[in-house]
């Protein structure tokens, strides 16, 4: 199948780098670097957009493009980066999916603050902890927990 | 014996689209969003009643995996919690005998389950942990029908 739906992700680098001329210096990293190794990442989102069964929000869109970008530039600086499995929950989120080994991290990016599920096995209570997706070292953690 | 019972020992298929899955090193790794549910209520079929393969999936492109009813259950009590982590709420997960006969917009199917929480889940949270796990235990199995293999 053929999707001719192009993705605007200018706006989630420009609130992430700031302003002036950091600014500047930032875009220019991202579109000459950043944004071809997303590619794949940025076309299946772009699918996911012309779904029927579900629609994500634009403030879901927003945060899993910011995310994405400032995850890759993490695991670029810790030499782990790995695409990530793109789906979408049946409340229109858009769901990021991680397995190394035994070791699985779900994100979902939805109308509210975004989550994360790190999961060790299938019990519930004693091999899954969740909460909310922090940026910064929250993230950092929980790359470094998956390929640890 | 009850045949509207559910039994532990009983195999469970699900059938499983394109995008819910990838393969690794040759497994299948089933994703949480296979199990997908509005009502939070994820639909399987018993086994036992040789629903056809081809009825089971929506399309040849899907694949189908399987479930034991025994497994499904052993989260038997997901608890809730608050927002400072206090628990609010205890269900029971079971795995209940639906069968669609007779419904206005679908095909019968003699063999549907849900996977059901008591009382129902009420947020989403707890009903994202419960899709890892059953992607988990669905995953250990992989494909018993591959796409475009029925």
């Amino acid at each position: 199948m053929t999707v001719a739906v192009r993705l605007d992700t200018s706006h989630s680098m420009q609130s992430w780098a700031g302003s002036g001329g950091e600014s500047k210096i930032a875009t220019e990293i991202n579109d000459r670097i950043r944004k071809p190794l997303l590619a794949a990442e940025y076309r299946k989102i772009a699918e996911l957009l012309i779904r029927p069964e579900a629609q994500p929000s634009s403030n879901a869109l927003k945060n899993a493009l910011l995310f994405l970008e400032n995850l890759l530039d993490r695991a670029m600086k810790l030499g782990s980066w790995s695409s990530p499995h793109i789906t979408l929950s049946e409340a229109g989120e858009i769901v990021f999916e991680w397995w190394q080994n035994d070791k699985k991290i779900t994100l979902y990016f939805g109308n509210n603050e975004p989550e994360y599920i790190k999961v060790w096995g299938t019990n519930i209570h004693t091999e899954m902890e969740s909460g909310m997706l922090t940026y910064g070292w929250g993230l950092t953690n929980l790359w470094l927990w998956l390929h640890s | 014996m009850n045949p509207l019972h559910v039994y532990d020992y009983e195999d469970l298929y699900r059938s499983v689209r394109p995008g819910e899955y990838k393969t690794m090193d040759g497994k299948v790794i089933i994703s949480a969003s296979a199990f997908n549910d509005r009502e939070r209520k994820p639909s399987v079929d018993r086994a036992w009643l040789d629903r056809d393969f081809k009825d089971i999936r929506k399309s040849p492109s899907d694949g189908i995996t399987m479930l034991i009813a025994r497994e499904v259950r052993s989260n038997s009590t997901v608890e809730t919690f608050d927002g400072k982590g206090r628990k609010i709420r205890q269900h029971t997960v079971d795995v209940m005998h639906r069968p669609i006969i007779n419904y206005p917009e679908e095909p019968d199917n003699p063999a549907h389950c849900q996977i059901e929480c008591d009382p129902a889940l009420e947020t989403d949270s707890t009903f994202k942990r419960l899709k890892e796990a059953l992607a988990g235990l669905a995953t250990r199995v992989g494909f018993i029908v591959s796409p475009d293999s029925a």
